[in-house]
């Protein structure tokens, strides 16, 4: 098998989903460009590489940010393209357009400023979640039990200088199940599931949780795909919580790992994204 | 063949290629192969704050 177009895989470091998706490429027949984020310069005017697509696989935000714009800039097709990542990578603008899209998400609030952090709790009321904006795997989240507990995190949050840290994304506290869904969504097709298990209240793989396949419902599949298409579609691991009042999703993944994901339901997910890449490169 | 850069423990190239992460079986720490040939490993870079998924 031969392939009319050059893959550029565009990564930080090689993980088994890396690893898995230079051998799904291999296996059809198609040329990989390896990208190196650490090594990459980005002139306004393209030269020196030769891939035809690019799959973002760097795990840095804010370099999958420039390079993807650089990309586009370029003409060269990206998966997932910047607007989907910029978009999923904030949680405050991924917040608002799940809204728009009619999509069920916990009850939020943002708030600019630590004074005004302290009214958004005090409107989601206790126990609240409260998140950085731009931020991944759990970090520096924070459940918070009551004002007292919310008057320290707020005053730490703001000792640690970063602009970022001064939004405050505060959330409902959705009491669930020491579990968490994902549904990992490739173009239209839900091509895998899974329960995540923690007994911490934050259930991401990478904070240690384990994993357990799952068959999703008609209903789970087009609440996942509806959350993909509202972002914009591509490759997505849309995380949902079985609350009380039903399934809302609470993150969009624009970059997923899905190391877990394979192990626990045995599908060959990164030769489904790798399909995917194909199809957009013969658009 | 080379050496974990933490433990001195010999690490053996095979099916490893560049840029992939991996736990030294001895010291657990997590290592990146930064040379494919010659074969060289050095302390995979450390998580920063905007990294994730």
């Amino acid at each position: 098998m031969s392939s009319a177009f050059t893959l550029g895989l565009f990564y930080t470091v090689i993980r088994p989903e890396e690893k898995w998706i230079l051998e799904a490429a291999e296996a059809r027949g198609i040329p990989v460009e390896r990208l190196h984020d650490e090594e990459l310069t980005f002139p306004l005017v393209r030269n020196g590489f030769k891939a035809d697509i690019v799959l973002n696989r760097s795990v840095s935000h804010s370099r999958s940010l420039y390079a993807l714009r650089f990309f586009e800039h370029y003409g060269v097709p990206t998966v997932n393209p910047y607007e989907v990542v910029a978009l999923c990578g904030d949680k405050v603008l991924a917040s608002l357009r799940l809204a728009e899209a009619g999509v069920p998400t916990p009850r939020t609030v943002v708030a600019l400023t630590p004074e005004a952090a302290l009214k958004a709790l005090d409107e989601v009321g206790y126990p609240a979640v409260l998140k950085p904006p731009i931020g991944s795997w759990g970090r520096l989240m924070a459940k918070v039990d009551d004002r007292e507990e919310a008057e320290q995190i707020i005053e730490h949050k703001a000792a640690l200088g970063s602009p970022m840290h001064s939004i405050f994304y505060v959330q409902e506290y959705v009491p669930k199940p020491e579990r968490d869904v994902r549904v990992f969504v490739v173009g239209d097709e839900v091509v895998a599931a899974m329960y995540r298990y923690s007994s911490d209240w934050r259930t991401n793989a990478a904070r240690g949780g384990s994993a357990e396949a799952l068959s999703p419902s008609p209903e789970l599949e087009a609440l996942a795909r509806k959350a993909a298409q509202a972002v914009g579609g591509g490759v997505l691991a849309v995380d949902l919580m079985e609350g009380p009042d039903g399934l809302t999703v609470h993150e969009v993944n624009p970059t997923p790992e899905f190391k877990a994901l394979t192990a626990a339901t045995g599908i060959d997910v990164a030769g489904k994204v790798v399909d995917y890449v194909a199809e957009v490169a013969r658009r | 063949m080379t050496e974990c850069p933490e433990c001195g423990r010999a690490i053996e190239k095979k099916n490893l290629i560049e840029g992939e992460i991996f736990p030294c079986p001895d010291c657990g720490v997590e290592l990146e192969v930064t040379s494919a040939e010659p074969f060289r490993v050095d302390a995979a870079p450390h998580e920063e704050e905007d990294w994730g998924e």
